[in-house]
C-alpha cells in the first residue's frame, strides 16, 4: 500500500515531466526544479535571457497539472489593484451596490510574466498572497485557493525599465531556477519542432485532485532529525555571522539564507527522494536542489562583488566548510 | 510551510535512540563500534610504534625503557580505541547505510525509533528494519578501513636505524655515576667517601685554573683525560698553583703522586745548567723566588720581561753544551767553596766564567729569533758587566 503510493507519484512525476520535456527542449534541469517547486507547494522564479522558454515552460506546468491559471505581464505602470482586484460600484435597480471584483491573483498557478518590470510597489502586493495564500483588500480578508502558487519570470539582462526584486520578495519563492542558453544542438532541435504545421502542444495530465494528492504525497517523506540538523547547519554556514561560516561568506555576503531556504530545501528533498523510489530523505536530496535555494536569497557585501564572489563560489565554500562537521 | 519540530531529540543521542529496543539495531551498532574500536587500537599501535621504539632505544636503562614503550603503545590503542568508538557512536548508522549501499534508511530508522507512526509509512519503515543486512565485516574494513602500517613500519625502521647509530651513548645502569653515587644503597660508606674525594679532585683541579700549563693536569684531576705529561720548566706561578692543588687532594688520593711527578719533574729541571747563570747576578729576587730554579733557563724570560710575562714568548732556553756548562758551575763552586783554599785564585775563576759568560750571551744576542729590543737590553746588560770588571769586579 505505502510503496503503491510512491510509485504512483514516481509515476505521475515521469510523465508529467517527460511531457514537458518534449515542449520544452534542452532544460531538463529546469523541467525537474520547476516541477519539484510546484509538486512541494512552493513558488517558482524563472530567470533567463529571452528565448530560453520561461514563459512556455510556466504554460506547459499549469496545463499538465490541470490547474486553473491567471497570467500578469508586468509592467511600470501597473498597479496592485490589477492583480489583487478591488471593489467596484455596480449600478442596480435597488441601489447602487459595492462589489468585490477578484484579480488574476485568485486563481491556482498565477503566472507573473517580467515581474522585475512591475514596480516595488506592485510587486509587493503579491507579498501576502504568496506567503499566506490571502489577500486583503478594503479591509477584507479574502483566502486564494490552497494549491495557489505563482510562477514568475525574470530577465537578468534587461535593466532599463526594471526593477529590482526586494529580499523579501525573492526569499517567498521557493527556487530560483536559471534556464541557460540552449547549445546549437538544442537550437537545432528546436527549430525542427517549432516550424512544422502544428507546433506541439502539452496536455493536461492530472486535475487539481490529483495534483493536491501528490503535494500531500510530498509531505509525508520520511526525514531524519539528523538529516535536517546537517541540512541547517549547512543553510547556516551561508550566514557570515555564523562560527561555520567560510571566510568567503564572512568577506562576501551581506545577508545569508534563512528559515525559508531551509525549508525549501527539506521540501523539494522530500520530492527527490520520492523520484528515487524511497520513503525517507537522505542527504543527498537535499543537497541537490542547495544552489537553485541559496542563489536567490543571498546578498552579497560591496566586497564580495569586488572580489567576484557568486552564489557558486559562496555554495562551493560553505559545502567545503560544512564537510568535516559530517 | 511547516516549522521545524524542535522537541524532537538531538541526533547527538543517536545511541541512545531505537537500539535499546531493537535487537537487530542493537546487533548492528555493536558491531559497528567494535570495528571502530578494533581501527582505533590499530591506529593508536601504529602510531606508537615508531615512537616506542625511539622511547626503548633512547632510555638508559633497558628495563624501563621497554616498560615505557609497551605502556606508551598500550596507552595509545586504548586512548585512539576510545576516540574511534566515541566518534562511532554518533555516525553509526550512516556507516551501516554505506555497508548496505541504502542511504539514510537506518539512520531515519533509528532517529525515528521513539516517535509515534504518522502513517502507513512510518510504519513499514520501522518493519524493515528486521530486514536490515547487519554490516560484515569485510563490508566494514572497506568503508571504514582500518590503516596502513606501512608508514609505521618504515618510520619504526627509521628509528631502529637511529637508535643504532646513538647506541653508544647507551649508559650501563651499573655504571652510571647517579646510580654509583647513590649513598642511600651502600651501607658500607664507600659512596661518601668516593664523593668527597671526586670534591678534592675538583677544588684542586679549581686550583690550576688559568694556569694553561696546567691544564692537561687539571683535565686529568677531573677524570676528563686520561694521561698528562708534565712539562720540563714550570713558571712560579704554576708552582705556586701545584703547591695550593697538592694542599687540597687527599693524603690517600690516588692522584696525589700525580701532582707530585709534576713537581719533581720541574725541579729536575732546575739542576740543569742555563744560560742565565751569568745574567742572574745582577738581578736578585727577579730571577726567581725558588732558590733551586735559579739556574732554569726559563727564569731568563721572567727575569728580563721584569716578572711581568707568564708564557715563554721569542725567547727560549737555547741549548748550551754540557762540558762548558758544567766548568761554569764547578768553578762557581769551587770559587765560593774554598774561598781561602790554596792553588785556586778566584779572580781567575770569576774571569774564566766571565769569558765563557760572553761566548755565551753572544750565542744568545745572535739567534735570528731574538727581537730587537731584547738585543738592546743585553748589550746594555753587557756594558753594565763591562764597567764593573773595569771598576775592580763589583
Amino acid at each position: 500500500m505505502v510503496d503503491d503510493d510512491a510509485r504512483k507519484f514516481c509515476e505521475q512525476d515521469q510523465r508529467l515531466r517527460s511531457c514537458i520535456e518534449e515542449v520544452i527542449l534542452g532544460q531538463q534541469e529546469a523541467v525537474a526544479a520547476a516541477s519539484a517547486t510546484l509538486l512541494a507547494g512552493g513558488h517558482l522564479l524563472l530567470v533567463g535571457v529571452p528565448g530560453t522558454g520561461k514563459t512556455k515552460l510556466a504554460e506547459s506546468l499549469s496545463v499538465v497539472t490541470g490547474l486553473s491559471r491567471g497570467r500578469i505581464q508586468f509592467t511600470p505602470d501597473l498597479l496592485p489593484a490589477d492583480i489583487l482586484g478591488g471593489e467596484t460600484l455596480l449600478p442596480g435597480t435597488e441601489g447602487d451596490r459595492v462589489e468585490f471584483r477578484p484579480g488574476p491573483v485568485f486563481t491556482q498557478l498565477l503566472i507573473a510574466d517580467e515581474i522585475n518590470r512591475g514596480t516595488p510597489r506592485t510587486q509587493s502586493a503579491l507579498l501576502e498572497a504568496m506567503q499566506e495564500r490571502a489577500v486583503t483588500i478594503a479591509g477584507t480578508r479574502h483566502p486564494l485557493d490552497p494549491l495557489f502558487s505563482v510562477i514568475a519570470t525574470r530577465n537578468p539582462i534587461e535593466m532599463e525599465g526594471t526593477y529590482p526584486l526586494p529580499e523579501a520578495q525573492r526569499d517567498r519563492f521557493l527556487l530560483e531556477v536559471p534556464l541557460p542558453d540552449p547549445g546549437s544542438d538544442v537550437l537545432a532541435r528546436i527549430a525542427a519542432v517549432t516550424t512544422r504545421e502544428h507546433d506541439p502542444e502539452v496536455t493536461p495530465l492530472l486535475d487539481p485532485k490529483q495534483f493536491a494528492q501528490m503535494q500531500r504525497t510530498v509531505r509525508r517523506v520520511i526525514v531524519a532529525d539528523s538529516v535536517i540538523e546537517r541540512a541547517a547547519r549547512w543553510v547556516g554556514a551561508t550566514r557570515p555571522g555564523d562560527p561555520a561560516a567560510p571566510a568567503e561568506v564572512r568577506e562576501g555576503v551581506r545577508l545569508g539564507a534563512g528559515a525559508r531556504a531551509l525549508q525549501a530545501l527539506i521540501l523539494c528533498g522530500k520530492v527527490e527522494a520520492l523520484r528515487a523510489g524511497r520513503t525517507h530523505m537522505a542527504d543527498e536530496d537535499w543537497r541537490r536542489w542547495r544552489h537553485e535555494g541559496i542563489r536567490h536569497r543571498l546578498v552579497l557585501s560591496l566586497e564580495g562583488e569586488l572580489s567576484g564572489f557568486g552564489p557558486e563560489e559562496i555554495v562551493s565554500a560553505v559545502d567545503r566548510a560544512v564537510a568535516h562537521l559530517g | 510551510m511547516p516549522e521545524t519540530d524542535q522537541k524532537k531529540p538531538s541526533p547527538s543521542h543517536l545511541e541512545h535512540l531505537g537500539v535499546v529496543h531493537d535487537p537487530r539495531l542493537r546487533a548492528g551498532r555493536n558491531r559497528i563500534l567494535r570495528h571502530a574500536s578494533r581501527r582505533g587500537a590499530s591506529i593508536g599501535a601504529a602510531i606508537g610504534l615508531p615512537l616506542a621504539t625511539i622511547l626503548y632505544l633512547t632510555d638508559p636503562s633497558p628495563d624501563r625503557g621497554l616498560f615505557t614503550a609497551l605502556g606508551l603503545m598500550l596507552l595509545l590503542a586504548c586512548g585512539f580505541s576510545l576516540h574511534q568508538r566515541h566518534r562511532a557512536r554518533a555516525v553509526w548508522p550512516r556507516i551501516w547505510d554505506s555497508t548496505i549501499g541504502d542511504v539514510a534508511l537506518v539512520e531515519t530508522i533509528a532517529c525515528n525509533w521513539h516517535s509515534v507512526p504518522s502513517d502507513h509509512w512510518s510504519e513499514s519503515l520501522r518493519a524493515r528494519s528486521a530486514h536490515i543486512p547487519l554490516p560484515t565485516p569485510e563490508a566494514l574494513a572497506l568503508r571504514v578501513p582500518h590503516p596502513g602500517l606501512l608508514p609505521s613500519l618504515l618510520l619504526t625502521c627509521l628509528a631502529l636505524f637511529i637508535g643504532s647509530q646513538l647506541a653508544p651513548f647507551k649508559v650501563d645502569p651499573a655504571e652510571s655515576t647517579p646510580v654509583a653515587l647513590d649513598s642511600t644503597q651502600d651501607p658500607s660508606g664507600q659512596v661518601d667517601r668516593d664523593r668527597q674525594l671526586l670534591q678534592q679532585r675538583q677544588d684542586a683541579a679549581l686550583a690550576l685554573s688559568g694556569r694553561a700549563t696546567l691544564e692537561a693536569l687539571a683535565r686529568q684531576l677531573r677524570g676528563i683525560s686520561d694521561a698528562s705529561e708534565p712539562p720540563a720548566v714550570l713558571l712560579p706561578r704554576d708552582r705556586s698553583a701545584l703547591a695550593e692543588a697538592l694542599q687540597r687532594l687527599d693524603e690517600a688520593d690516588p692522584l696525589r703522586p700525580l701532582v707530585e711527578r709534576w713537581q719533581a719533574a720541574d725541579r729536575r729541571s732546575g739542576d740543569h745548567p742555563a744560560v742565565a747563570v751569568d745574567g742572574a747576578e745582577g738581578t736578585g729576587e727577579a730571577v726567581a723566588s725558588d732558590p733551586s730554579a735559579a739556574a732554569s733557563a726559563g727564569t731568563l724570560d721572567t727575569d728580563l720581561a721584569d716578572g711581568g710575562l707568564d708564557q715563554p714568548t721569542t725567547l727560549r732556553p737555547v741549548s748550551q753544551p754540557s762540558g762548558d756548562a758544567e766548568a761554569d758551575v764547578t768553578s762557581a763552586r769551587i770559587g765560593q767553596d774554598q774561598d781561602d783554599g790554596p792553588g785556586i785564585d778566584q779572580q781567575q775563576t770569576v774571569s774564566a766564567v766571565a769569558a765563557d759568560s760572553a761566548a755565551t750571551w753572544d750565542r744568545v744576542r745572535d739567534d735570528p729569533r731574538l727581537e730587537a729590543h731584547w738585543i738592546q737590553v743585553i748589550d746594555l746588560y753587557r756594558a753594565l758587566l763591562r764597567g764593573r770588571e773595569r771598576d775592580g769586579g763589583g
